[in-house]
């Protein structure tokens, strides 16, 4: 019986698999045609009206008249080049191309698109209205920060930076961290400054390691010493990856208040111990000097070579401490960096 | 049932299976690659990169007689764009003049270094730092293989993560800042990150960039870039969505070094030593929070064989390289005690990869013999045979399309029918023609051959 019907069988599933095949050439051409359409019409667009958007970006003609250029042809690619030129541009200008915007329409259809069921219209719409410099958007955009996609949220977020109100956004960093995750803060604090210090000094006490993690090192990126006895404490009593990213933070800031609890994490495990010593030898205090000459005992390599390099950024009594410890077990480690220091690298 | 319906219900059914491991795979790279897509979009930008959360990065590149290519490709590797990266060039015992054209060319001079780490690899006879590039550091050690080389580089790497590569690899200017994402989405759990190796037989080079993208003329390379592209956009990406990735290949992996160190470094002696570190990885790191990733973003261009001899050589090496790991590794097959690792990937790696040749040779023997006997069910047979080229253009298909919609780099509608019909054609003469090397493969294993074979390149167009 099976094999009587095993050929329709077969012939059904060739039917089935050609029919994807030829689905898949379809969606491929259209996908290609649709490509080269939009390619042509950028040119189009940029060849018709870029001209008289740059000279409005230059502030060389009125915005009334590129508003009657633009007014019932807008496509697609006029909003791309006009957001474009708008990100050049600062100050009254800036202020123009948001007027400009509103003028055509292009907010309100963002304003469209935050409401959309789909996240990636939602995000889309979040981001266009901090370029547009919609200041109006605010109180919208502070609502997306919690919605249930993420991207919408971070979408949001660099909204409210690009309007200037990364205020709204540090106090509720503390909500949004993770939902975030640590690329998108480390994003969020590259694009702002030191703007969002406050939020992150709220993020060092944040229930979840990761996030007191990514909040330690982007403390340490700012060179933030407001941080510093938070990241005493971190150090002191934390997860060991927190621990460790403290003790970068604290290297980076060169913060000499925490050469007592660095030294004490040089009795930790070795990549605390990494990390401690790094941190010591930036921070340049040469108390620090035997805790981490006992480095120098370790049996663990890495841990030598981290102990020796911090003690070589200390100077002549750092050089010493080396040079004095032939007697341990992997000496050579360390010895190796003396004619040579930092050049190694 | 008589025993020929036996062996016959038994070919449906693994072919069943094939088709529908396949099947899935493609289904569930697609989704991947869309979500990736989409993500990507409204990810972050470019300017994280400055931020302190990006790791330091060590490049290690194994190099054994490439005097010819290696002053341009670790030209390439020193002007990538990352923010902190040490490359490491790993001169394993050449009889040739690389390390000589690296002296003169990057001026290099002897310093003391010790090795970081214990790893088990051939003595190392010198290090040498470039008084021209301050990243750029040499060692010279006896031969020892690719992952001794590779060992000898995690040693001395400074790094917390290690970049392995070809020395006659290009990367892409962005491929560290790629292939570092993952680990920065989740550092305490990322342990191993591969990129995507594409072919840049045809495409021309210059200073360590890959210029206009071509295809080559060879056909050998064609269908090498077709295989290329379905292996890493269906099969890596597939494997990768549920964690269960078995290989991340040689020429491009970004590794966490105190990972790879704790589990020993490479195994070294083998040929498959790419795909052998990561099954190890998996098992010894089984009940951990960890991932073994993959993302098609970062790309590294390598130069595909031209000639049947030096194809045929890799290809079973490869073979070797899968059976030796595969054998190593038994103990977890089915084994739910590594989840989707030992329950899927490796029993299909097992039928489909390592048995799989073995019974498509039965098949080519037996189909003849079986219908000369008039045992051949003609009807059921054609059926099988269309059935089975179409599901293979079909996955070539999406693989070919996948690089249409997922990369900025666009080929031109002729290269993309090129490649469409070489899909097709690749069963006709190709196929076989791998099905040898595989079996040689095979056979070399279990005479106990775990020898690399010259690998001869011609060397990467010039712009």
């Amino acid at each position: 019986m099976m094999i009587d019907e095993g050929p329709h069988l077969l012939l059904a599933g060739e039917l089935l698999l050609a029919a994807l095949l030829g689905l898949l050439l379809l969606i491929a051409l259209i996908h290609r045609l649709w490509r080269q359409a939009s390619s042509r019409r950028r040119a189009a667009v940029a060849a018709l009206d870029e001209e008289s958007i740059a000279a409005f970006a230059a502030g060389e003609i009125a915005r009334d008249r590129l508003i009657a250029q633009l007014k019932g042809r807008l496509r697609p690619q006029h909003e791309a080049l006009l957001l474009g030129y708008a990100a050049q541009v600062a100050g009254e200008r800036s202020a123009d191309f948001s007027a400009l915007f509103a003028a055509l329409g292009l907010v309100e259809r963002q304003y469209k698109r935050l409401r959309s069921p789909f996240w990636w219209r939602r995000a889309g719409g979040a981001r266009a209205l901090g370029q547009m410099g919609d200041g109006a958007a605010v109180p919208l955009l502070v609502g997306r920060l919690a919605d249930p996609n993420p991207a919408v949220g971070f979408a949001a977020a660099r909204a409210l930076i690009d309007l200037g109100r990364a205020d709204l956004l540090a106090s509720r960093l503390a909500e949004q961290a993770l939902q975030f995750g640590p690329l998108h803060l480390a994003d969020l604090v590259a694009g702002t400054g030191d703007e969002l210090t406050e939020g992150l000094l709220q993020l060092v006490a944040h229930p979840s390691p990761s996030v007191r993690q990514t909040a330690c090192e982007l403390l340490g990126q700012l060179r933030s010493t407001a941080a510093v006895p938070l990241l005493g404490d971190r150090l002191r009593h934390d997860t060991l990856p927190v621990q460790s990213a403290a003790a970068r933070a604290a290297g980076a800031i060169g913060a000499p208040e925490l050469v007592d609890p660095l030294t004490a994490a040089l009795g930790g495990a070795p990549s605390l111990q990494r990390a401690a010593a790094e941190a010591l030898g930036r921070i340049g205090d040469p108390s620090a000097i035997p805790a981490l000459a006992a480095l120098l005992q370790s049996d663990q390599r890495t841990v030598v070579d981290a102990g020796a390099r911090a003690l070589l950024a200390l100077g002549a009594d750092g050089r010493r401490a080396i040079e004095e410890a032939v007697a341990a077990p992997l000496a050579k480690v360390a010895a190796a960096l003396l004619p040579v220091g930092e050049g190694s690298r | 049932m008589t025993w020929l319906e036996i062996v016959g219900y038994g070919t449906l059914i693994y072919l069943f299976c094939y088709q529908s491991h396949i099947a899935i795979l493609t289904l569930v790279a697609v989704v991947n690659l869309v979500q990736n897509r989409i993500k990507l979009r409204f990810g972050p930008s470019v300017r994280l990169y400055r931020s302190a959360l990006t790791p330091a990065i060590t490049l290690i590149a194994p190099a054994y007689n490439e005097a010819a290519t290696i002053v341009e490709s670790v030209t390439g590797l020193t002007l990538l764009q990352y923010p902190e990266v040490e490359v490491l060039v790993v001169n394993d015992g050449s009889k040739d003049e690389t390390l000589a054209v690296l002296r003169t060319a990057f001026d290099l001079e002897v310093i003391p270094r010790e090795p970081l780490r214990d790893l088990p690899h051939a003595e190392v006879r010198a290090v040498y730092r470039s008084r021209r590039i301050p990243n750029l550091t040499v060692i010279d050690k006896a031969n020892g293989g690719k992952a001794d080389a590779l060992n000898a580089g995690i040693s001395f790497a400074r790094h917390p993560l290690f970049c392995a590569i070809d020395a006659d690899s290009v990367l892409a200017a962005d491929a560290l800042e790629q292939i570092v994402q993952p680990y920065l989405a989740a550092p305490e759990e990322t342990v191993a990150v591969g990129g995507f190796v594409r072919i840049a037989n045809g495409s021309s080079v210059h200073a360590g960039r890959v210029g206009a993208t071509a295809l080559p003329r060879n056909p050998l390379a064609l269908f090498q870039i077709v295989e290329y592209l379905r292996a890493f956009y269906l099969g890596r990406l597939g494997w990768s969505a549920g964690n269960a990735l078995l290989i991340i290949s040689g020429a491009f992996g970004l590794f966490h070094t105190e990972s790879v160190a704790a589990v020993g470094g490479y195994l070294t002696g083998s040929v498959g030593e790419d795909m052998e570190l990561i099954v190890r990885l998996h098992r010894q790191l089984h009940g951990r929070r960890y991932r073994i990733t993959f993302i098609p973003e970062p790309i590294c261009w390598t130069e595909a064989p031209e000639s049947l001899k030096v194809l045929g050589r890799q290809r079973s090496r490869w073979q070797r390289g899968l059976a030796d790991t595969l054998w190593r590794h038994r103990s977890m097959f089915g084994n739910k005690r590594y989840r989707l690792v030992g329950l899927l990937a490796i029993p299909c790696f097992w039928l489909f990869e390592l048995l799989g040749p073995l019974l498509e040779l039965a098949g080519y023997l037996v189909i003849p013999v079986a219908a000369l006997l008039g045992f051949l069910n003609w009807s059921i047979f054609s059926h099988l045979l269309v059935l089975s080229i179409l599901l293979g253009a079909l996955v070539s298909a999406c693989a070919v399309l996948a690089e249409e919609f997922a990369t900025e780099r666009i080929r031109s509608s002729g290269q993309v029918l090129t490649l469409l019909a070489v899909a097709l054609l690749e069963n006709l003469g190709y196929r076989q023609l791998t099905l040898y090397w595989r079996i040689q493969g095979l056979w070399q294993y279990l005479r106990g051959n775990q020898s690399w074979g010259e690998m001869t390149r011609r060397g990467f167009t010039k712009a």
